[in-house]
């Protein structure tokens, strides 16, 4: 038993890198994809086929001096990446990623995906309101007014999956799903309204009104540079590629797949492989849709899919009475 | 010369901030053509950013009027360095047909020292795209001692 918080530490820091790193993959994923759509041909030079790409600009911001204005607040300014990065990294490590126990667990732990949520939503707000323009102001406003909206959808539709998994415990949802099917079978308009929200949630088109170009310079990230803007750009792919895994492991039944149980290795190539495919539809909805011109839509969008899911619940309900 | 670690990211991946200082818009047009399918400056790790503090290069058209001098000061001024400037087009080099009017102070380099040109009126997005391979690849200084190239340091 002596050896089982070194395992977790060393698990800890393996987990931690990798999704640092895949954080950075998924981004030229979704550069390149979008390109294609578009018929260009996205990041080439840099690396193979440009997929050092988004790590370069990582690295070149870092190295960048930071061009802090007057009247900044520097608490807010400063604590607003630690907080996105720490939170977002312990929450992937509540994933089943490297295999299907995931590192961190206890019961209950799907109520950390809403901690996480907060915290990240947190953190833009203070680097948004670090130094109040009439940019950052409005940008951040817009962001309060579409993160609070699609986030209860998207949370929404994990609480359908509590009603029928029976337990709030992520582990516990995957092997509901090794022993019966996947769940995005039993709740398919769920995924599509989760899928859907999760577009509004990471601010991507056609919900990108919080940093509209030209029309409010880059919203609330206006007023960051050098390495703050570094860490904010970082935490927003890590919040891709954390939500993207979070639907992996609770609509599409984690890394589990032929043989996976029998051969261990297969297991995060599964994930990895069911959260590309996801990152791709993600990237064709991005690339096909043009940006929605006025903030009501958006905001109006809530209500159809807010009753969508509403009838996933009734159909669920339903469907749960006839098995009793 | 000696480059620091830093400017050597910066032209893996330079991020452009679009100004216009007062041209006619033909160079304009030709700028957004080399973000387009046939040129796509994506291919060197080039976005066209929102806000120059997250640029690292001032991409500038059109010639400098009294109006805007100050408006592409103070946006040279908030970006972070090290940065770089480059002016698109005869007028943001030296005034073009422009110079000389009552409102018109010249190229950009009346406001800010040391400005990659790239003259033409527009200039092809080729053009656009080259120089920026050629910065992408560190051989825009060579270019400037041959004399007679199409790229200038005026
Ligand atoms: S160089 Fe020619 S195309 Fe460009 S702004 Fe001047 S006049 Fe217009």
């Amino acid at each position: 038993m002596s050896s089982a918080p070194l395992l977790t530490s060393i698990l800890t820091i393996v987990a931690g890198i990798i999704f640092f790193f895949l954080s950075f993959l998924f981004e030229w994923v979704e550069r390149k994809a979008v390109a294609r759509i578009q018929k260009r041909v996205g990041p080439y030079f840099t690396g193979p086929g440009g997929i050092f790409q988004p790590f370069v600009d990582f690295l070149k911001l870092l190295s960048k001096t930071e061009a802090i204005s007057k009247g900044t607040e520097l608490l807010f300014y400063r604590a607003s990446p630690i907080i996105g990065v720490t939170l977002l990294t312990y929450g992937f490590l509540h994933l089943p990623f490297l295999s299907q126990s995931p590192v961190l667990n206890f019961n209950g732990d799907l109520l950390v995906i809403f901690i996480v949520f907060a915290f990240t939503c947190l953190s833009y707000l203070m680097a948004g309101l670090s130094l109040r323009t009439p940019f950052t102001v409005v940008g951040t406003g817009r962001l309060i007014v579409q993160y609070s909206l699609y986030e209860l959808i998207f949370l929404s539709s994990f609480a359908l999956i509590f009603f029928q998994a029976g337990s709030a415990t992520i582990s516990d949802i995957v092997r509901y799903q090794m022993i019966n099917r996947p769940l995005v079978l039993y709740q398919p308009i769920g995924f599509i309204v989760a899928v859907f929200s999760l577009l509004a949630k990471l601010e991507k088109p056609p919900f990108d009104l919080p940093h509209a170009k030209q029309e409010v310079a880059a919203g609330w990230m206006s007023e960051l540079s050098g390495r703050t803007l570094a860490y904010m750009r970082l935490i927003g792919n890590m919040d891709y590629l954390f939500s993207i895994s979070l639907i992996v492991t609770l609509f599409l039944g984690g890394g589990s797949g032929p043989f996976a149980s029998q051969i261990i290795v297969l297991w995060p190539i599964y994930f990895l492989i069911k959260a590309l495919a996801i990152a791709l539809v993600l990237s064709y909805i991005e690339g096909v849709a043009v940006r929605v011109r006025s903030i009501l839509l958006p905001m109006r969008l809530g209500i159809p899919l807010t009753s969508l899911l509403v009838v996933q619940a009734v159909i669920l309900a339903i469907w749960r009475m006839g098995l009793w | 010369m000696e480059e620091s670690n830093s400017i050597k990211l910066i032209r893996k991946s330079p991020w452009l901030f679009h100004f216009n200082s007062g041209g006619c818009n033909g160079c304009d047009i030709e700028v957004v053509a080399a973000l387009t399918p046939k040129y796509d400056v994506e291919r060197l790790g080039a976005v066209l950013t929102a806000s120059p503090k997250h640029a690292d290069i001032l991409i500038i058209t059109g010639p400098v009027t009294r109006q805007t001098a100050g408006s592409l000061k103070m946006i040279y001024e908030q970006m972070a360095d090290p940065k770089i400037a480059i002016a698109i087009g005869t007028c943001a080099c030296s005034g073009g047909v422009f110079r000389g009017g009552y409102n018109v102070l010249g190229g950009a380099e009346k406001v800010i020292k040391n400005v990659i040109c790239i003259p033409g009126c527009p200039p092809n997005p080729r053009q656009i795209f080259a120089a920026l391979k050629k910065l992408y690849e560190n051989k825009l200084e060579e270019e400037k001692n041959d004399g007679g190239s199409k790229l200038t340091k005026e």
